[in-house]
């Protein structure tokens, strides 16, 4: 019992204490603002106003809390004031800064104030309150600033780049000469986080090539209430001095601004594949007729798929100038495929796929061909077969006639019909040679899938022996003997003239 | 007789031939020898032309070239028959005298100039025709007379055509020579109307000789 009371009253005595040595007030604490908002940085303005004469005066700050010493960055926390008279007002300029990621908390940080009277040592503190709210921020932004004359659906990029959440946002699109917003020209957004994204969907008539912009307003709202500082003024009395301070509710913003658009004619690049039907499994050269409807530019092509060799080319065109580029592509299935491209050319890129088809092909060749010459009349047999990988529809095989091989009926031509890839048929064909013939030229007609008409031409050879009688039997004359007939000729006509002239 | 004085100095042959009785067994012996000369030449040549045909003809040919050889032979004995028929028919216009016989005894010795003519051109055309390869015609060829008759002219060498054609023409006028003389002294004819009675079978028969080798050519 006796303990207790001994504490009590050294409790009392210490209360007392205090109460006596308290000689200044901490008068302002002032960072002109309502509420701090994340990574700004902030002037704090301490004022304190001793009852007595003081010395050694130094104001200086501590977060209060853990919370505190982590989100608030002190940067100038110390500030020395010197001597104070009574009720003299003592001012520290401090600097913090809030960090960026500071979530909206009421943090708490501890002011205190060390002086000296009559050579004693003296130290007050009070803890202030200080809120952080973050602030929205947001800012539109063009995924794509390049335009074609005519009907454009682009996407605008809104995104909160403040701290704090966006409420009832509302985006309005003004018209300009030369653009013209279809459909709705205002987007409206319930709220948006800090650091989040969406996407405005904005259809623009563009009427002519060259560069313009169309103005926007945007307007949304703080979740709370952004009381800044805008106005102080102060009246000094004989002995009063008062002060008004006059503040701005900020939680409503309302923004413009301006997009510029690039305005350019309705292709910057005109693509066009030169052969866009190409043979399956066959090494084929894709070439791609480019036109440049910008502005002289380097284009380089880039092909993603099937190349055989380089995937990447570059050439050089001028505006309203057409140039090919030709890859190597080799494609091992039927159909119609999609090759990916990319265009890049003067800090754009396009995109596109090339549509090509790819078909089989016929091939066809003449196997087991027999020449039967019997003097002048030629009878060629044999098979024609398809190698390819087509079918080949309607095959006619005939002779062609020439000056010196006249195809004979009725196998003048033999009708094949349709050969399947890995099929064959027979044919027999009949010609008449005049003079000197070492081969004889077919003609080979058939359609291919797609019913187009393909001619190609193939040569049987002939035993030009077998056929060519006139030039073993009866080609060269042989004078000696037909002057030994000669000579008897004349014998007998001399034998006649000198009995006519004896006789006489 | 002397037999060459027949082909050199048909007058004086003739003449002496008159005065003497007629025979006709020297005339039937030249134109038999002309007759199997002219069916041995008949027969190379078909042998070599019938080549053109099908193997599977080739049998019955050979028949036909048996015929063809024992015709040509009795048509050389025909054509002095005719020869002499017509040239006696004609002298006939110019009032001759003298027997049928004598006639065709005398026209006989004309065909020794044939006979020459055969000795040079069947070598000749043995020669050559055993040289020709041929390659046989088809069934629907053969049956197209113009590439049979194309085949034929195109394995005839040109040197045999040439070489027949000259000693043939040869031979004509050679028969003319001596068949004017003969028909003189056969029917007591004047030099010229003897030489136009010879001249209008000996045309007749020589152009036919001439057209069936030209048309070789």
């Amino acid at each position: 019992m006796k303990g207790l009371k001994k504490l009590f009253i050294i409790f009392i005595f210490l209360f007392i204490l205090s109460q006596v040595s308290a000689y200044i007030i901490f008068k302002n604490f002032d960072y002109k603002a309502q509420y701090l908002e994340p990574s700004k940085t902030y002037d704090l303005y301490i004022t304190i106003e001793s009852d007595k004469e003081i010395n050694d005066t130094v104001i200086y700050i501590k977060p209060t809390n853990e919370i505190s010493k982590e989100n608030i960055e002190i940067i100038k926390g110390k500030q020395w004031i010197g001597h104070l008279f009574p009720y003299e007002y003592g001012v520290a300029h401090l600097i913090i800064k809030i960090k960026p990621n500071a979530p909206n908390y009421d943090y708490k940080i501890t002011v205190y104030c060390n002086y000296t009277k009559d050579d004693q040592q003296y130290s007050e503190n009070r803890i202030f309150t200080l809120p952080v709210r973050g602030k929205a921020n947001l800012v539109i932004e063009t995924t794509k600033n390049m335009l074609n004359v005519g009907n454009n659906k682009i996407l605008l990029l809104l995104t909160n780049k403040g701290t704090g959440t966006a409420e009832n946002i509302k985006v309005e699109f003004q018209n300009s000469n030369n653009l013209i917003i279809l459909g709705d020209n205002t987007f409206t957004l319930s709220s948006l986080n800090s650091g989040e994204s969406t996407y405005i969907p904005l259809t623009i008539f563009a009427k002519k090539e060259g560069v313009y912009s169309i103005n926007y307003k945007i307007s949304y709202k703080n979740p709370y209430n952004l009381l800044e500082l805008t106005q102080k003024s102060e009246t000094i009395n004989e002995d009063s001095k008062s002060e008004t301070l006059t503040y701005q509710n900020k939680n409503t913003v309302e923004e413009t601004g301006i997009l510029t658009f690039n305005v350019f004619p309705n292709e910057l690049v005109s693509i066009n594949i030169k052969n866009p039907t190409i043979t399956v499994g066959k090494i084929e050269n894709l070439t791609i007729s480019i036109r440049n409807n910008y502005k002289d530019s380097l284009f380089v092509v880039q092909i993603g798929k099937y190349f055989i060799g380089d995937d990447q080319k570059s050439i050089f065109i001028k505006k309203g100038e057409a140039k090919n580029l030709t890859f190597q592509i080799k494609v091992d299935k039927e159909g119609v495929i999609d090759i990916p491209i990319l265009i890049y050319f003067d800090n754009n890129q396009i995109e596109k796929n090339l549509t090509i088809n790819v078909v089989g092909k016929a091939d066809l060749v003449l196997s087991g061909v027999d020449v039967e010459s019997s003097f002048n009349e030629i009878k060629i047999t044999g098979d024609i077969d398809n190698i390819g990988t087509g079918k080949a529809k309607s095959v006619l095989i005939s002779i062609e006639k020439t000056k010196n091989i006249i195809p004979k009926k009725p196998y003048e031509n033999y009708f094949v019909g349709t050969l399947n890839p890995d099929d064959y048929g027979s044919f027999e064909l009949h010609c008449q040679i005049n003079g000197n013939v070492s081969e004889i030229p077919l003609k080979i007609t058939y359609r291919d899938e797609d019913n187009n008409l393909i001619t190609i031409y193939k040569a049987v050879k002939i035993n030009r022996e077998s056929v060519s009688l006139k030039t073993n039997n009866s080609g060269g004359v042989n004078y000696l003997v037909v002057g030994i007939a000669v000579i008897f000729c004349m014998g007998v006509i001399y034998l006649i003239y000198r009995g006519f002239v004896k006789k006489k | 007789m002397n037999i060459i004085e027949a082909l050199t100095n048909p007058d004086t042959f003739f003449k002496k031939l008159s005065q003497k009785e007629i025979s006709l067994k020297e005339p039937f012996l030249i134109v038999l020898i002309f007759s199997i000369l002219i069916a041995i030449s008949a027969y190379i040549s078909t042998s070599i032309i019938y080549k053109i045909f099908p193997p599977q003809y080739q049998q019955v040919l050979a028949f036909t070239k048996i015929i063809a050889l024992i015709s040509t032979f009795i048509g050389g004995i025909v054509a002095w028959l005719i020869i002499a028929g017509v040239m006696h028919l004609i002298s006939m216009a110019f009032k001759g005298e003298g027997s049928f016989k004598k006639t065709l005894s005398f026209t006989g010795y004309g065909f020794l100039p044939n006979i020459i003519g055969a000795l040079i051109t069947i070598p000749i055309a043995y020669y050559y025709l055993s040289q020709i390869h041929i390659q046989p015609l088809t069934i629907t060829q053969m049956q197209n007379p113009m590439i049979v008759q194309e085949v034929i002219k195109h394995i005839i060498p040109k040197t045999l055509i040439y070489t027949n054609t000259i000693i043939g023409f040869a031979v004509t006028i050679w028969n003319l020579y001596i068949w004017t003389y003969a028909i003189k002294y056969a029917r007591n004819l004047t030099l010229k109307n003897a030489f136009i009675t010879a001249l209008i079978p000996t045309v007749i028969f020589g152009l036919y000789q001439l057209y069936s080798v030209l048309k070789l050519l």
